[in-house]
């Protein structure tokens, strides 16, 4: 009744009965894929069958299903007003999916219930019915081959199975793309690719008392899954890093990643091998961070994983990645039923399969690791976070501890320059986590490399932290969830560069050595229109509270805090706070997308608001001069759209929220500061 | 507004039924706890206590422990009123432990402890209370203070126990508006185009005494004349027959309550009842059908005929369909929320929150009823069909159904006065058994009827208001208010069963109604979001019957339906929702009315000034100033 009604939206052209199977090898017209500079169709499939998803055997649409080297992509045969999201991406049709974004492929008879799972390299049967393709953002997409020419749909998965899961990384098609790349970055993003763009930094956090040193860019480089460019305490000589390295995992010494004019600063670093003198190792290089804080104040170690030599395990401590990877298998089961059955049936034990995923308990986790440590920091200790290779965690929680402390990286480029310093330029190792092949040369990787190379989704864990925190303070971020949601869709989409290389050094060689374009994926441009950008822009952003006379009373009464103090974020870290985000995971159940439901309403509204007073604000100088013209009614009168729970990722209506805003706009207003900024607002009346 | 007035507002709003509600205004109340809210904004409101007028302090001990479970043990003095509990710390520092607590969500009382008992804090008071939450205090064994606020508590908190009044009788405050005129229940069947060719008003129960549980006023069809009326009334539970409660505007489908047939063992049968129903479902032009909605479960429905009841046969009630919505008893609903207290209060056991909350299966149960009333929506509105609700009874689940299929139906119940009377009509006239339910000032706490079948319901209004943001004009924080005021027993509102009672009582003219607070005062609970027909707007009468918003159609789904923190988790610090977005919602609307009257005054245009100053009262912008 309901979930029927809301199935609706999605129109059914063909009915795929037997009936139709008449019609094989009909005279239907050929259609083609959109494709880019450089792309080439490697496999195709006619009389296909997109079935709707979460619907029974009798929906879906015709049309024609295509692999090439960059993408899977379904043209339906007739187009219909309701075949674009709301959000429309330039690489990308309605029915594309980057092949990176394919996570698993299923062999179905032709409906939507699974059969069998196909790997990689694996054996194909003699006969494709049916193909369910999961994608690595939770879309499902299950196509029949019913009616299609005999042998289409063991092309097709043989084509998909081959190229969604390459042997060698320059075969992603990245290398192949040949539009040229005109960069558009905002200027004040930091790509820390140099060490001017470390120094920057540095200089920005005012912390005097660390050194910039290039060491791990010469011959004598020790980290080799980090840039070239480190920056450790003042008093530290290059050698006794050298030396100190042997004692940590992937040689990861503690190094500086953001600090406070105070003193206290954010280190991170790899576990300590149980060597010998590992231990000594380790309190020598503490000891010059504590001769790094003014105070003398010796820091605080953060043992994300537990800590190895005391054993000191708990229940707040994250999990192996393995279990990580589990928690998330899990997680992409419950959001990503194939039949409105297994939907309904899910719903009925929602929250223990949540439970058992424990996903929301290490988003929890990351959280409280974060919280603490800028608490440490605004408490002017120096927090060291430890962790494994010093490449995962460290991350996610070194990430969200800026967020926490430091409100520069709550904008947009802020935000982007912490993944590009934090993710980047210290190497998270993106082919091994999103189950890419290493660069080089296949044959190089020995086995003892692969035990490393777990799959694992720690950038998701990431974005879904930082989603909770812009769920916990919603007018403290310039990004939205929609940005963050796009974000991730957007790292599975191979034309970028940015989360395509295990380490900065292995991307310099592509450089270098395969004349690889870098693409970052900050160029929003390349994909969306200003309408779209916009929606990345938060209208609640900067929105300062009123400051209304009890307040002043109070910072009068109770000692005043610092800016510092006063900037820092402090979440709920209970898992009982947490909520699963519903747009990144759920957008594509149908049954749960409805008009006019859902949070995105209050973006809509604000957007409304935003946008009358941008035009008020235009008209304002011009309104003063010419008077007594009558012009009332100068700003639109408030017109509301009606969008679904899940915009913009809901297939459209063809209407744009932000019509005449474009994310410039956006990115200009602060509404609060153009009340301050006319005198003629605060004039008494 | 006058000082006086004020300084009521703070009290009441901040140190009783607002101190912990989602929507406090304070955006970074993170320390406060349990008791009142953070300080920072009303510092008088900590500390000394605030009394409503007609209230009186009744007793006071001195050197008492406060047990919060969450900021720890603070001392100082403990005052009993004739309407609230109130602490005060001794400790200036420690004022966010300070505590004022309605008696009259006080369950139960328990010493702690003898006069033997060791250790610190062992010994003193334990209050259980109805709102989800424990206090506990200590007492020095040796300054005997214990006995003294044990007896008056007992006594202040079950009145009706002691032979007292309850407080609503001795509280007097005016306010500017009168909230018992806000349902009148011929306007409102007016409003629905009744009388009509199909229904009519009667006032055959005016003395009661056909059903002593409905109200005076009801709409039957038509063709039902006063000795059928009467006649089926004898074949159903407490007479309670079947009678209007929706009518839809265009399509006539109407939705219509009672209680369940006495059809027993034997299957009798009644050939008035069965000419009655087809009269409804003849008043409907459109369809030639008429829905059964039994909101039990089958099992349940069964069982009720070895006690005389039953449900409709589809062979004696021809054209009629009989859908059973498997919606569990009161006791059922009593025991998945004291599961869920466990889970809420006083500490959050992370490690089986989700486990827990499906567990308790309280969010089951609201998926069920929103279910339930998304069919009957869906017959009415889809289907141009009728719909009869029953249970047993038809004062429990009846009343949730059909309120909130009439929340989903008809959009002015979804604005604030709209509300009201539903609530009114539905629930009080209906005789909802809220005396029964809740327990005003009664000690037996451990009473089989009582049930949270009404704050169940307003979770799943709160469900609706989540899901669709835009379709109300109101705030969670109305409902949180609702559902505090709800067990206060300061307003004369939620007390008594039935309307009889309350006429009895003179309920009307002893009792302030709460809706004359709520009405007071509404800026604080308008939605920056709301998107509706502005002819049901505040000023002009609920005359135009036009519906020109979607109906609401929720999903029921547990992807969807989400765990009420914000009232259930609402005395643990730590939950605090930290930034509400729509105060912050509300700031940019605030800006933009600024920037409409600053480019108006620009514009010279003194009358367009006005207009827009109008439009956006300058309380909504700041609502720390009211």
């Amino acid at each position: 009744m309901n979930e029927k009604k809301l199935v609706q939206n999605f129109k059914s052209y063909i009915n795929v009965s037997p009936l139709s199977k008449g019609e094989k090898n009909g005279s239907l017209q050929e259609v083609k894929p959109k494709l880019l500079n450089g792309e080439l169709v490697t496999g195709a499939a006619h009389s296909v069958v997109m079935l709707t998803p979460l619907s029974e055997w009798d929906r879906g649409r015709f049309g024609s299903l295509f692999i090439t080297n960059y993408k899977l992509s379904f043209v339906p045969l007739e187009n219909s007003t309701n075949d674009e999201y709301c959000q429309r991406n330039y690489l990308l049709g309605a029915f594309d999916v980057p092949l990176t974004g394919v996570g698993a492929v299923w062999l179905t008879d032709g409906g939507p219930q699974r059969r069998r799972r196909l790997m990689p390299y694996g054996d194909m049967p003699g006969k494709v019915k049916g193909l369910q393709v999961i994608c690595k953002n939770m879309k499902v997409l299950t196509f029949s081959f019913a009616n299609s020419p005999i042998d289409n749909g063991r092309k097709i998965a043989l084509a998909l199975m081959h190229h969604a899961f390459p042997k060698r990384h320059d075969l992603l098609f990245a290398f192949e793309y040949r539009e040229p790349y005109y960069p558009t970055l905002p200027s004040d993003m930091n790509m820390f690719q140099r060490p001017g763009d470390w120094k920057r930094e540095l200089e920005r956090c005012e912390c005097p008392h660390w050194r910039i040193t290039c060491i791990n860019g010469t011959s004598d480089a020790f980290m080799l899954t980090a840039g070239e460019t480190l920056i450790v305490p003042s008093s530290v000589l290059d050698y006794n890093l050298m030396e100190s390295a042997r004692h940590f995992r992937s040689g990861r010494v503690p190094i500086w990643v953001w600090g406070r004019p105070e003193g206290a600063a954010l280190l991170r670093s790899g576990e300590l091998l149980s060597t010998e003198q590992s231990a000594t190792a380790e309190s020598v290089l503490l000891e010059q961070v504590r001769r790094s804080h003014p105070k003398l104040t010796p820091p605080h170690v953060l043992y994300l994983c537990g800590n190895t030599f005391t054993n000191a395990g708990g229940p707040g401590i994250l999990p192996p990645l393995a279990t990580l990877q589990s928690s998330y298998k899990k997680l992409v089961e419950l959001c990503t039923p194939t039949t409105l059955g297994q939907f309904w049936m899910q719903d009925s034990q929602y929250y223990s399969i949540l439970d058992a995923s424990r996903w929301l308990r290490y988003v929890a986790n990351c959280i409280a690791f974060a919280d603490d440590a800028a608490q440490h920091l605004s408490n002017n200790v120096t927090v060291v976070l430890q962790e494994g290779d010093g490449v995962d965690y460290c991350s996610v929680v070194s990430c969200l501890t800026q967020l926490l402390v430091d409100p520069h990286f709550r904008t947009i480029s802020g935000f982007q320059s912490l993944i590009q310093k934090e993710w980047i330029a210290l190497g998270h190792p993106f082919c091994d986590r999103f189950g890419l092949p290493r660069p080089g040369n296949p044959k190089d990787s020995t086995a003892k490399e692969t035990t490393s190379a777990q799959t694992a989704p720690v950038l998701l864990l990431f974005l879904d932290c930082v989603w909770q925190l812009t769920q916990q303070f919603p007018a403290d971020f310039q990004f939205t969830e929609t940005y963050l949601t796009t974000l991730w869709d957007c790292a599975h989409n191979h034309i970028f560069d940015t989360f395509l290389f295990n380490c900065a050094r292995d991307r310099e060689l592509a450089v270098a050595r395969q004349n690889f374009v870098q693409r970052p994926v900050w160029d929003w441009g390349e994909q969306f229109s200003e309408q779209d950008k916009a929606l990345f822009y938060n209208p609640l952003y900067g929105i300062k509270p009123n400051t209304v006379p009890s307040q002043r009373l109070s910072q009068s009464t109770f000692p005043s805090k610092s800016a510092a103090e006063l900037s820092r974020l402090e979440p709920c870290t209970s898992v009982a706070g947490m909520e699963l985000w519903s747009q990144c995971y759920e957008r594509w159940l149908v049954p749960l997308d409805a008009p006019l439901a859902g949070s995105v309403q209050y973006h809509v509204h604000n957007y409304a608001a935003l946008k009358q007073i941008h035009q008020i604000k235009e008209k304002l100088p011009s309104l003063s001069i010419m008077s007594e013209r009558g012009c009332n009614g100068e700003a639109e009168p408030p017109t509301r759209r009606s969008v679904p729970r899940f915009y913009p990722f809901s297939l459209s209506r063809g209407e744009t929220v932000t019509a005449g805003l474009d994310a410039m706009q956006l990115s200009l207003i602060d509404a609060s500061q153009l009340l301050d900024s006319q005198s003629l607002l605060n004039a008494p009346d | 507004m006058d000082k006086h007035n004020s300084s009521e507002l703070l009290n009441s709003d901040f140190s009783l039924s607002k101190n912990a509600s989602s929507d406090s205004l304070d955006s970074d109340s993170k320390s406060s706890s349990l008791n009142s809210k953070h300080g920072q904004d009303s510092p008088h409101v900590l500390g000394d206590i605030q009394l409503l007028e007609g209230e009186k302090v009744m007793s006071l001990a001195r050197d008492v422990t406060y047990l919060c479970p969450y900021s720890g043990p603070s001392r100082g003095v403990l005052k009993v009123t004739n309407y609230q509990l109130h602490f005060r710390p001794t400790d200036t520092a420690a004022l966010q432990s300070t505590l004022s607590v309605p008696l009259g969500v006080v369950s139960r009382i328990e010493k702690v402890g003898g006069a033997s008992s060791k250790g610190e804090n062992s010994y003193g008071i334990e209050i259980f209370c109805k709102d989800m939450r424990n206090l506990r205090f200590a007492h020095k064994q040796e300054n005997h203070s214990r006995r003294g606020i044990f007896e008056k508590l007992q006594q202040l908190a079950f009145p009706l126990s002691h032979r007292l009044p309850l407080f609503a009788f001795s509280y007097s405050e005016s306010f500017s508006e009168d909230g018992w005129h806000v349902y009148e229940p011929i306007a409102e069947l007016r409003r629905m185009g009744v009388n009509n060719d199909m229904w009519r008003i009667t006032r055959i129960n005016d003395k009661y005494e056909v059903c002593d549980s409905y109200p005076s006023i009801w709409a039957v069809p038509a063709a039902a004349n006063d000795d059928l009326l009467r006649s089926v009334a004898t074949f159903r539970s407490r007479g309670r027959i079947p009678v209007l409660a929706w009518i839809h505007p265009s399509s006539q489908a109407t939705i219509t309550r009672c209680s369940q047939p006495l059809v027993g063992v034997s299957g009798k049968r009644s050939r008035e009842d069965e000419r009655y129903i087809q009269l409804i479902m003849d008043a409907n032009a459109q369809a030639h059908k008429l829905f059964i909605m039994d909101a039990r479960p089958t099992a349940n429905a069964v069982a009720n005929k070895a006690k005389g009841g039953g449900y409709e046969s589809e062979d004696a009630y021809q054209n009629a369909d009989l859908v059973f919505l498997d919606i569990h008893n009161i006791h059922v609903m009593r025991e998945s929320l004291r599961k869920l207290k466990e889970l809420c209060f006083p500490q959050i056991d992370q490690t089986r929150w989700f486990s827990g909350i499906e567990a308790s299966c309280w969010l089951k149960h609201i998926k069920c009823i929103l279910a339930g009333a998304v069919r009957i929506v869906d017959k009415v509105e889809n289907h141009k069909t009728s719909v009869l609700v029953h249970c047993s009874d038809g004062w429990d689940r009846t009343a949730q159904l059909t309120a909130l299929a009439m929340l989903m139906l008809d959009p002015y119940y979804r604005t604030l006065r709209g509300f009201e009377v539903l609530i009114e009509k539905e629930w009080l006239s209906f005789g909802h058994k809220f005396q029964l339910r809740i327990g005003h000032g009664d000690e037996r706490h451990s009473d089989a009827d009582r049930s949270p079948v009404f704050v169940q319901w307003v979770d799943c209004v709160w469900q609706l208001q989540q899901q669709f943001p835009t379709a109300f004009e109101f705030t969670e924080r109305l409902l949180i208010t609702i559902v505090d005021h709800l067990y206060s027993c300061r307003f004369g509102t939620f007390l008594f069963n039935t309307e009889r009672e309350r006429v009895k009582e003179e309920v009307k003219t002893k009792t302030v109604s709460l809706w004359s607070y709520i009405n007071s005062r509404q800026d604080l609970y308008l939605n920056p979001l709301y998107w509706g027909p502005s002819s049901f707007g505040a000023s002009s009468p609920p005359s135009p019957y036009s519906r020109p918003q979607v109906v609401l159609v929720p999903v029921a789904s547990l992807r969807v339906i989400k765990l009420w923190k914000a009232l259930y988790c609402r005395w643990n610090p730590t939950m605090r929702q930290q930034d509400p977005i729509y105060q912050r919602t509300r700031e940019l609307v605030a800006i933009r009315a600024q920037l409409e009257a600053a480019a108006a005054a620009a514009a010279g245009d003194h009358a367009a000034r006005q207009h827009r100053l109008g439009l956006t009262p300058p309380r909504v912008a700041s609502p720390h100033h009211v």
